[in-house]
């Protein structure tokens, strides 16, 4: 009997443990996931430089689980750093589930006196995802082409230095499986290194070493009011089978998803980003082609 | 209880919370959440789990009558 309460309990103090983390071993209590939690997002932050003393730092801002913890432990950091903060969210125009996370963005906002900005696809393209889904377009293409533009533009408008998101582990490794199964090793390259270009606004990605099942067990455990709504055009992507298959290896072999980043960390020498950057003809935005992505794309909407 | 341990694989029902659907679910007696949730077909890499409102690990063993909720951890968009 003692044996199983002790098996069952946190690996620092012994109370019941609310999350195991099989890939180290450890057990945590609930009060000390979140001490395990935050330190380890301070430690990304700093062994990848991500943020200097006194700047202003632009947190892209969802209403979701991610986008929520990772404003919330940059707004904790922001007194010892000097930090600015400031939340820019994008509004594309998502019946039924947009609405949702906006709402948990306003609502955390208020409650932590953050500045948030809203910047919506129908304010700056004419148009609303849902509109654009309708023309039998792929959603999460433009989805994530638009949103970056409307971001990088409301961040450079506000004179910020980096603009923050809220990408985690598994996200990171889904992209990395991507582009190597689609061999597209351009963008393997991007993900890691920013473009250089004088226009563009650094990314930071302070989650990034933190799995998405650690991220939603701090958000539930802080009481965030986050929305837990799903995009309804993330099913059958290409992305969710991505998703499901990564999550399937690591259930049988703990510690599968940062593997696959160190794998891609020690590749990341050997490749060369070749492609020089130079402004869009049309919009004038830093680009490696003639006409960048959202001038092709804005162009067929 | 006594007599529960003489017979082999005594059944013991769950209530499970998932999607805000409420169900019941039958397990062998014993059974931690991991079983539970192998039962449902439900990648434990993907949900959290609160037993009896508690957040627990996949390791804690069920008692009958339990309430199990299931929460989604990971998802699109
Ligand atoms: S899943 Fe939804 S929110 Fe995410 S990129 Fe696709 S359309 Fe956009
Ligand atoms: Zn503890
Ligand atoms: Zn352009």
């Amino acid at each position: 009997m003692l044996h199983i309460a002790f098996s069952l309990g946190c690996s620092k103090c012994k109370e019941r443990a609310v999350y195991h983390r099989r890939y180290s071993g450890q057990k945590f209590c609930g009060e000390h996931f979140l001490q395990y939690f935050e330190n380890k997002v301070r430690k990304t932050i700093q062994k990848y430089k991500m943020v200097g003393r006194g700047e202003k730092i632009g947190a892209a801002l969802s209403g979701g689980k991610d986008s929520i913890t990772t404003l919330s432990v940059l707004n904790a950091l922001s007194k010892k750093l000097d930090l600015e903060i400031c939340a820019i969210a994008v509004d594309e125009g998502i019946k039924g589930y947009r609405n949702d996370t906006i709402k948990s963005a306003r609502s955390f906002c208020a409650g932590q006196n953050i500045p948030l900005h809203i910047v919506s696809f129908k304010r700056r393209f004419g148009t609303t995802l849902d509109k654009i889904m309708r023309q039998g377009k792929n959603a999460c293409t433009y989805c994530g082409v638009l949103r970056r533009r409307v971001l990088s533009e409301k961040a450079r408008e506000l004179g910020m230095d980096k603009l923050a998101t809220g990408h985690n582990l598994d996200d990171e490794v889904q992209a990395i499986m991507m582009n190597y199964i689609r061999g597209d090793v351009e963008r393997l390259v991007r993900l890691k290194r920013s473009l250089l270009h004088e226009k563009f606004i650094p990314r930071i990605k302070p989650l990034s070493e933190m799995p998405e099942k650690e991220v939603a067990l701090y958000a539930l455990l802080r009481d965030f009011s986050v929305s837990f709504a799903e995009c309804p055009y993330s099913h059958g992507t290409f992305r969710a089978g991505i998703r499901d298959f990564i999550n399937e290896l690591e259930k049988n072999n703990a510690g599968i998803k940062f593997s696959i980043l160190k794998g891609y960390q020690k590749l990341l020498p050997y490749l060369e980003l070749k492609t020089a950057m130079h402004e869009c003809e049309l919009c004038g935005e830093p680009t490696s082609q003639k006409i960048c992505k959202t001038c092709l794309l804005v162009k067929f909407i | 209880m006594r007599q529960m341990r003489k017979t082999k694989r005594v059944i013991m029902k769950i209530k499970v919370k998932l999607d805000s659907k409420k169900s019941e679910v039958e397990v062998a007696e014993g059974s931690t959440v991991d079983e539970l949730l192998e039962k449902l077909g439900i990648n434990r890499e993907t949900v959290l789990v609160r037993l009896n409102k508690e957040i627990c690990t996949e390791e804690e063993k069920l008692k009958p009558g339990d309430t199990i909720e299931i929460i989604r951890a990971v998802t699109g968009g």
